[in-house]
């Protein structure tokens, strides 16, 4: 009757009365690809926990396809078509890439037709094709303990598939990854994404921006916002948990630093000089120790990185107060080092969007000159 | 009837007392280390031999000292286990923490060793030992001064090992043959010894007209609450107990913070040995004395253990308070006894009779273990939380 | 294009392989042979007796490397497997010596007039040829359940065994007028196939047995490991949760390994027993069984072949130390453990191919397979929480 893949209908998990999961409420449509996000102790493992079965929940239940998992244990559910892939690469490390594989193509698992049956030549290609897939073709026959932490990852990422799940869940796949071979599991993640259903926790905001669609963010055991990564990004309940402060920040203002933001990296290059001026323009509005307004500095270029066209940004501004002050922030950042052309024509771009008076930005200007010259 | 309940349930504690002191030094390794010593029995058979000792140069001694010695004994036999568990950890354990298994194999090499020195320990044997190791240390304390040890180490070591042996072992024969038979005799030999426990833990103390309290056994009742608390309070009163719990729960963290780890194994290793050498002190109130004393208790006392569930003492007290009890309930036919011998009830009668020895009773109390185990298992308390079961 | 090139190798590799299956099956053969024809005129009637005994050993040590070398499950409960099987034997040649309605001596001693009805299906050859090999399937795929589904393993699995070892052992101990407990049965003087059991024409006919039987079981396990069903294992070892994960069922596949091993240690101790003439409880000894650990620990693990010969050599060395050294012999022995656990992880066969491995194979033309073994250091994480800290 549903076609969601995967449904999550009131579940709490307590451990001695600690909850990692909280009444959490969550639904998937077949085909989608959903990152969960949320800071350390969210209960992000613990879902996938309670999803693959290594985890019962205390109340609630979860449905793979309109069926209740409770009843299933790890293996059943694997065999239902829920593949996991965990955080720390955990592969066979006696065996070779392709014993690995092997060993997950297998359609048939019981005892028996593993002990008599030859592997089929179909599986026998499915393993070809995935190594290659993976990369590993080369390093395919020695063991699996030599390979390095990123061609483990993939090679686990390659036994999923080798299941062929309809539902796969992926715990942190780029932790310890470098930036390229970051990129590359965001492409695999991506094509595999036409065919699977998946679900990917992941830490790194930058990978989450390259292959989210539709992010899911978790506190304290339960769903606190589920959205775009734009609206993620905005959303003031999700900066407060992520910055961990009572930032008090309204969206208006989010708003505003968005605009700033995207003034600075307008150049593709959001210089120290230009957080400085955003950061300070915040700790005018709420007084920070200077290791916390580090911190923030940090959080903000992961949370401001995004290009978001300006277009779709200034419309929301709503009164004249607002745009006026965006003007002013913008107009401090990029002057706060040497404006080039390309920051220029944003600027250019940003004062037609925003539609004020001439002379109020001038006056506006010569304000924000005066706000940079009185901090020298 | 009543005093029937009270006899039976101060048998059965005192039976879950001896499990517990046994399995106390043993939990505490196993639960802050994750090693099983099979050692551990071995340990104990040291205290009670040191038990064995002390009261012989008691009764040399003469006067009062055969009626206190056990208090002198104590304290040494603790001594002895921990200081032998102490170079057991250093020269061995330390190597194998991580593979559990591997450890388990390596104790027991180690308990073979233990016995067989038990059987033929000797003045020239104890010379020998003493030759290998002079020789084995200075031999290697010089080198590491005068050469490049980084370099040769890896040969040097086994080589040293083995030269220094011969050189010992060499010496042990020699002297041996060349002493008198007085001179080279076995000091303990093969046959069991017999400690005769000090005058006043001979007796007993009755109570009504059947119920009696031998007072070996309330003595040992004593020690074991007196080994849990001062257990406790080591383990959550002092810096040291707060670094071993610290260690359980996090050892890279801990290291990272600057607590010795290598220290709180020693000391965890050295503490577990001890409570071994005072187990075996308890139990040569019990009965005789020998080389194979450590076997007797070793699985009993890691039955307690599994069911206890790793790491927290009270699991531990009550796993041995339940065997204990049931253990006495089956073996000494009490089981038979509540049903009433008519003809309905006469399986279940003989089915309880059948187990009615004490070799039988372990047979019903491994299978209501492993029973048990169906229900829970991880032991009566188990660890919770997501990184338990990884 | 790229396909082409994959191919390749892989063809070359399947043709090492097979080449490598074909030098395997004839240095079997040539074992065979060597053994059956050669063995007996070199070594006199009570030496080859001694190699029959050691090789009928180095057939349990092939069960212990299956369910430890490769599965990665520390069994110390060998030998309950062994004495059943051995015992199944040994009954039915007890009821064969005597005449319709006669009662085996012992149990006139005890006031026994009718056969236990657990004795009467022995009165059957066929039923105790296939006895020997399913009880102790059985019994081992009975308690390999018990324990696996709750998924007990590590440490835990091996001290559980090491109970139900002791609790074997006291049935069989305690069990006078059942099974004549401490007394064992004798079978040198029992007949089989109308001859004495201890007669020179037997002992070559179990001789020779053992030896096929050895090859026998040898094929198995060698079937057994290769293939899927092989690299299963080693992945249970390597990774029991991942196995679980990725839609197999780890509980059946040890359940059936535990009871294969257990069948091919049951078939060992019947050939034991006829060789050694006598079957008492003392094969349930917990010595007995962690020393056939040790075999395969010597000979190097998860190698067929190294469980055989570690099996002959540890007890070769036993035989000659112990008629010349008795005393000695248990220091070597703890000192065997010590090394081959500290110094010599991989065992003999692990040692040779580090050193003459790419000689061998360049010089048979086939690639090296070198395998390391990783240390069971996974167990750890469930015995002690703190390793698995993330």
């Amino acid at each position: 009757m549903s076609t969601k893949v995967l449904e999550i209908k009131d579940v709490t998990v307590s451990f001695d009365g600690f909850k990692a999961i909280n009444n959490l409420n969550f639904s998937m449509d077949e085909g989608e690809l959903r990152v969960i996000i949320g800071p350390n102790g969210a209960g992000k493992t613990t879902f996938l926990d309670v999803i693959s079965g290594k985890t019962k929940p205390t109340e609630g239940a979860a449905y793979f396809k309109g069926q209740d998992l409770r009843k299933y244990k790890e293996h059943e559910i694997s065999r239902l078509g829920i593949g996991r892939k965990f955080q720390t690469p955990r592969v066979y490390l006696n065996l070779t890439p392709r014993e690995n594989l092997d060993l997950s193509c297998n359609r048939n698992k019981n005892v028996f037709s593993t002990l008599f049956k030859k592997a089929p030549p179909a599986e026998k290609r499915t393993v070809g094709g995935l190594l290659e897939t993976i990369g590993l073709d080369h390093k395919a026959d020695i063991p699996a303990a030599l390979l390095s932490h990123g061609e483990k990852q993939w090679l686990e990422i390659g036994m999923l598939v080798a299941q062929s799940p309809d539902l796969l869940l992926v715990d942190e796949p780029v932790a310890g990854l470098t930036d390229e071979e970051t990129e590359q599991t965001g492409k695999l993640l991506m094509s595999l994404a036409e065919s699977h259903s998946i679900v990917v926790i992941e830490h790194d905001m930058e990978f989450v921006r390259q292959i989210a669609r539709q992010v899911t963010v978790l506190h304290q055991g339960s769903v606190l916002f589920e959205g775009t990564m734009d609206q993620v990004q905005t959303d003031p309940k999700v900066i407060e948990v992520y910055l961990g402060k009572e930032t008090g920040l309204t969206p208006e203002q989010m708003l505003l630093l968005r605009i700033a933001a995207t003034m600075a990296w307008a150049d593709d290059n959001f210089a120290d000089v230009q957080q400085a001026v955003i950061l300070d323009r915040l700790s005018r509005k709420f007084a920070h120790a200077p290791e916390e307004q580090a911190e923030l500095r940090d959080d903000l270029k992961n949370l401001l990185a995004t290009e978001i066209p300006l277009e779709d940004l200034v419309p929301q501004l709503t009164t004249q107060a607002q745009r006026e002050e965006a003007l002013m922030l913008s107009y401090e950042v990029i002057s706060s080092n040497q404006i080039n052309q390309t920051e220029a024509a944003v600027y250019q771009k940003l004062l037609n969007l925003l539609g004020l008076p001439p002379e109020t930005v001038s006056r506006l200007e010569a304000a924000a000159l005066e706000e940079l010259a009185a901090r020298g | 009837m009543l005093e029937g309940l009270i006899g039976g349930l101060f048998n059965g504690i005192s039976i879950g007392a001896v499990l517990l002191i046994v399995a106390l030094g043993l939990a505490i390794v196993f639960g802050l280390m994750g090693v099983i010593n099979l050692a551990h029995g071995e340990l104990m058979m040291f205290g009670a031999y040191t038990t064995f000792v002390v009261q012989n140069v008691a009764k040399s001694i003469g006067g009062i000292a055969p009626d206190l010695y056990i208090f002198a004994a104590l304290p040494l036999a603790f001594l002895v286990a921990a200081s032998l568990g102490l170079l057991l950890e250093r020269t061995v354990i330390r190597y194998l923490y991580g593979r559990p298994l591997e450890t388990l194999l390596a104790t027991w090499g180690v308990s073979l060793i233990l016995i067989q020195f038990i059987r033929s320990v000797s003045l020239p044997m104890v010379i020998g030992l003493g030759i290998f190791a002079v020789l084995f240390l200075v031999g290697r304390w010089v080198l590491t001064r005068y050469t490049d040890w980084e370099r040769i180490q890896s040969w040097a070591n086994p080589v040293f090992l083995g030269l220094s042996a011969a050189i010992a072992v060499l010496a042990w024969i020699l002297i041996g043959n060349a002493g008198s038979a007085k001179f080279s005799r076995a000091w303990f030999s093969t046959r069991n010894v017999d400690v005769t426990p000090p005058s006043w833990l001979r007796g007993g103390i009755t109570l009504g007209n059947t119920l009696q309290f031998p007072s070996a056994r309330l003595f040992i009742i004593v020690l074991t609450i007196l080994c849990l608390v001062a257990v406790y309070w080591f383990l959550n009163g002092t810096a040291w107990g707060l670094r071993i719990r610290s260690v359980t729960q996090n050892r890279g963290m801990s290291a990272c913070l600057g607590i010795p780890t290598g220290q709180v194994d020693a000391i965890t290793f050295a503490l577990g040995s001890g409570l071994a050498g005072i187990a075996g002190c308890a139990v040569t109130l019990l009965g005789s004395v020998g080389p194979n004393l450590g076997a007797n208790y070793i699985v009993d006392a890691f039955m307690v253990v599994v069911v206890g569930g790793v790491g927290k003492l009270v699991g531990s007290i009550v796993a041995a308070l339940v065997i204990g009890i049931t253990t006495y309930l089956v073996g000494s036919g009490t089981m038979a006894l509540l049903f009433p011998p008519t003809g309905f009830f006469q399986p279940a009668i003989d089915f309880f009779t059948f187990f009615a020895t004490t070799s039988m009773a372990k047979v019903m109390v491994f299978a209501l273990i492993i029973a048990f185990l169906q229900v829970r298992p991880a032991g009566l308390f188990p660890p919770k939380g997501r990184s338990v079961e990884l | 294009m790229t396909t082409d090139m994959a191919v390749q190798p892989r063809r070359a590799a399947k043709a090492s392989q097979k080449r490598k299956f074909m030098i395997e099956a004839i240095a079997v053969i040539a074992i065979a042979l060597i053994l059956i024809l050669i063995m007996p005129m070199l070594l006199t009637g009570f030496r080859l007796n001694l190699l029959g005994r050691f090789l009928a050993l180095g057939i349990v040590a092939l069960g212990v490397d299956l369910i430890w070398g490769f599965t990665g499950l520390l069994s110390l409960g060998h030998g309950i497997f062994f004495g059943l099987g051995g015992y199944a034997f040994a009954m039915y040649l007890e009821l064969n010596t005597l005449g319709e309605g006669q009662l085996p001596e012992f149990f006139g001693l005890y006031g026994v007039t009718e056969l236990p009805w657990f004795w009467q299906p022995f009165n059957s050859l066929p039923f105790t040829l296939l006895a020997i090999f399913t009880i102790p399937a059985i019994v081992a795929g009975l308690l390999g359940y018990l324990v696996f589904r709750n998924r007990i393993r590590g440490v835990y699995f091996s001290i559980l065994t090491q109970a139900a070892l002791v609790v074997f052992f006291n049935l069989f101990n305690g069990q006078q007028k059942l099974i004549n407990g401490t007394n064992g049965l004798k079978t040198s003087t029992s007949v089989f196939m109308n001859q004495q059991v201890g007669s020179d024409g037997m002992r070559m006919f179990f001789y020779i047995s053992t030896v096929i039987a050895l090859i026998a079981m040898y094929a198995l396990c060698r079937w057994l490991t290769s293939g899927r069903f092989g690299r299963m294992l080693v992945a249970i070892r390597d990774d029991e949760n991942r196995v679980r994960f990725s839609g197999y069922d780890p509980t059946a596949f040890k359940v059936l390994v535990f009871a294969v091993s257990g069948a091919i240690a049951g078939i060992a101790g019947a050939l034991y027993t006829v060789q050694s003439g006598i079957i008492s409880p003392q094969v349930m000894d917990i010595a007995f069984s962690i020393e056939m650990v040790i075999w395969v620990a010597v000979g190097g693990r998860a190698t067929l072949v190294g469980a055989v010969l570690g099996a002959v050599l540890v007890n070769m060395a036993r035989s000659l130390l112990s008629e010349r050294f008795p005393d000695v012999w248990l220091f070597f022995q703890g000192a065997l453990f010590l090394i081959v656990v500290t110094a010599l992880p991989d065992g003999i066969i692990g040692w040779g191919r580090r050193q003459f491995g790419s000689v061998v194979s360049s010089a048979l033309g086939i690639t090296p397979t070198d395998v390391p073994y990783a240390s069971d250091s996974d167990s750890v994480v469930e015995a002690v929480p703190e390793f698995a800290e993330k």
